[in-house]
């Protein structure tokens, strides 16, 4: 009995067509509001997908900025006073390719700064070593004086400031090899300079005319500068105090004959002789221009004469002393 | 066949339901439309304005600007920000700098490069700018915060 009422009613249902223009337009109506719906549905999707992408590709960048670690082993030096030189090594120790793109110096003493952009330093791998020295020392033209005090530091592409990393722990090695064998301190033989006076400079007096020889007049006053470098591996400074000197001693003589130049301070290119006594501090790891002088080479003059650097002072609390025995020179 | 035709023709029973019924249908149809066109200008609406807050928004993230140098020069009361935009994205323009939290003056935008001024900075490009900071610094730390064009913060610290 139930199944032929149902039989019945889905007959009249079928049959009678009122009512199902209703139900098409209220089909209509559902699809075009599905369509309108689903589109921004879709597209906010697109949106949101793309918004997360940005998010994290940004992400990556920071992390890979954080992971980036170069080590700048270079030490900043005068050339002469218009032009300042970085020497050493840049590596790659961190797990990403880096490009060196600037390099900033400022002497300290002025507060000049300069840099020079784009480097032609090519772009490193990880691991990769790459040395500034000869023809591929930057070169950064900087107004400044002898006996400034420089500093310098890299940007990466990343944007990642490089400073200066005077002792590497893969230097260290070597440096520490280089201390253990003739002491703490080291000087750079490129970088032996000196100037000539005629008559003995007073206080005051500028640093001009700077020679790159390895002949001097022995009447003349003459003015040493060297760069120094404290690789101390304690990590303590060194104050070099007045005894130190630069010395000369004739080989050829019967009686010993020597010529001594005492440390003289110089600063912001001026020079100070009666600052008896002056003294000088080699930061940790950091070169430094000290000067010796004026005196005149007249107990040499006429022979070649080893000479040396004796350097006195103070390593921490405790007394330092070392000679380095580093060139020869001619004194007329 | 002709005779039912006419007899429609001649009487009137039932065209007044015709013409209601046809008026509804139209009525429906033009409210249905015009709902239709609302709702896909709603939409477009939504669309455009979120896809411009997202596209803002994606720019903005990818701006980064980094602090290269950073010099005040106290006799002349002058502070030099040297920047870099190390971001993926070009077109950064800074719009305001504050010193220790205060605004100050305009900032003339110039490339590192060639000296010349510039409204921003492209992708990898380095810049430069100097203000007076009113008041003058005086000793010790003092943050800069640079506010760009899209909205971005960045913040360092200068020692004088």
């Amino acid at each position: 009995m139930p199944r032929l009422r149902h039989r019945k009613t889905r007959r009249r249902l079928i049959s009678d067509s009122r009512g199902f223009s209703s139900i098409v337009g209220a089909v209509f109506a559902v699809l075009v509001m599905f369509s309108l719906i689903s589109t921004v549905f879709v597209w906010s999707l697109s949106q949101n997908t793309l918004y997360n992408n940005t998010v994290t590709q940004t992400r990556q960048a920071d992390l890979d900025r954080s992971n980036e670690k170069i080590v700048a082993n270079v030490t900043v030096s005068r050339v002469n006073s218009s032009t300042v030189s970085v020497n050493g090594n840049l590596s790659n120790d961190g797990p990403l390719s880096a490009q060196i793109v600037t390099l900033w110096v400022v002497d300290n003493n002025t507060k000049n700064s300069a840099f020079k952009s784009p480097l032609s330093i090519p772009p490193l791998k990880p691991g990769d070593v790459t040395t500034l020295s000869g023809s591929t020392a930057v070169n950064v033209t900087l107004a400044n004086s002898p006996g400034d005090s420089l500093s310098c530091w890299f940007i990466s592409a990343r944007g990642n400031t490089i400073s200066k990393n005077p002792l590497s722990a893969g230097n260290n090695i070597v440096f520490a090899n280089v201390a253990g064998g003739i002491g703490s301190i080291s000087m750079d033989f490129k970088q032996f300079t000196h100037y000539d006076f005629t008559s003995k400079p007073g206080d005051g007096t500028t640093l001009v005319n700077e020679k790159f020889t390895y002949t001097i007049l022995g009447t003349n006053y003459t003015i040493f500068h060297v760069v120094l470098t404290n690789l101390d591996p304690s990590g303590q400074d060194i104050n070099l105090t007045k005894d130190s000197n630069m010395w000369a001693i004739t080989p050829f003589s019967a009686t010993v004959k020597g010529d001594a130049w005492m440390i003289l301070n110089v600063t912001g290119g001026k020079v100070y002789p009666s600052s008896t006594n002056y003294f000088q501090i080699l930061p940790n790891g950091n070169s430094a221009d000290v000067y010796f002088g004026p005196a005149q080479g007249t107990r040499s003059a006429g022979n070649v004469v080893p000479l040396n650097i004796l350097l006195f002072g103070k390593l921490g609390s405790n007394d330092y002393g070392q000679n380095l025995p580093f060139i020869a020179l001619n004194v007329q | 066949m002709r005779s039912i035709i006419s007899k429609v023709h001649k009487s009137k029973c039932a065209v007044s339901a015709v013409i209601a019924n046809l008026i509804l249908i139209a009525a429906v149809i033009g409210v249905g439309f015009a709902a239709l066109v609302w709702a896909q200008s709603q939409s477009s609406s939504y669309t455009t304005q979120y896809g411009s807050a997202i596209s803002s928004d994606i720019s903005q993230l990818q701006e980064r600007v980094v602090f290269e140098y950073i010099y005040y020069d106290s006799f002349k009361n002058n502070l030099t920000v040297y920047l870099m935009n190390s971001g993926t994205i070009g077109n950064v323009g800074v719009s305001a700098i504050y010193v220790d939290n205060t605004p100050n003056s305009t900032i003339a935008l110039r490339l590192l490069s060639t000296g010349a001024s510039a409204s921003s900075l492209n992708a990898t490009q380095e810049g430069y700018f100097s203000i007076s900071p009113s008041p003058s610094l005086a000793l010790g730390n003092h943050s800069i915060k640079i506010v760009t064009r899209r909205g971005s913060t960045f913040v360092a610290t200068v020692a004088t």
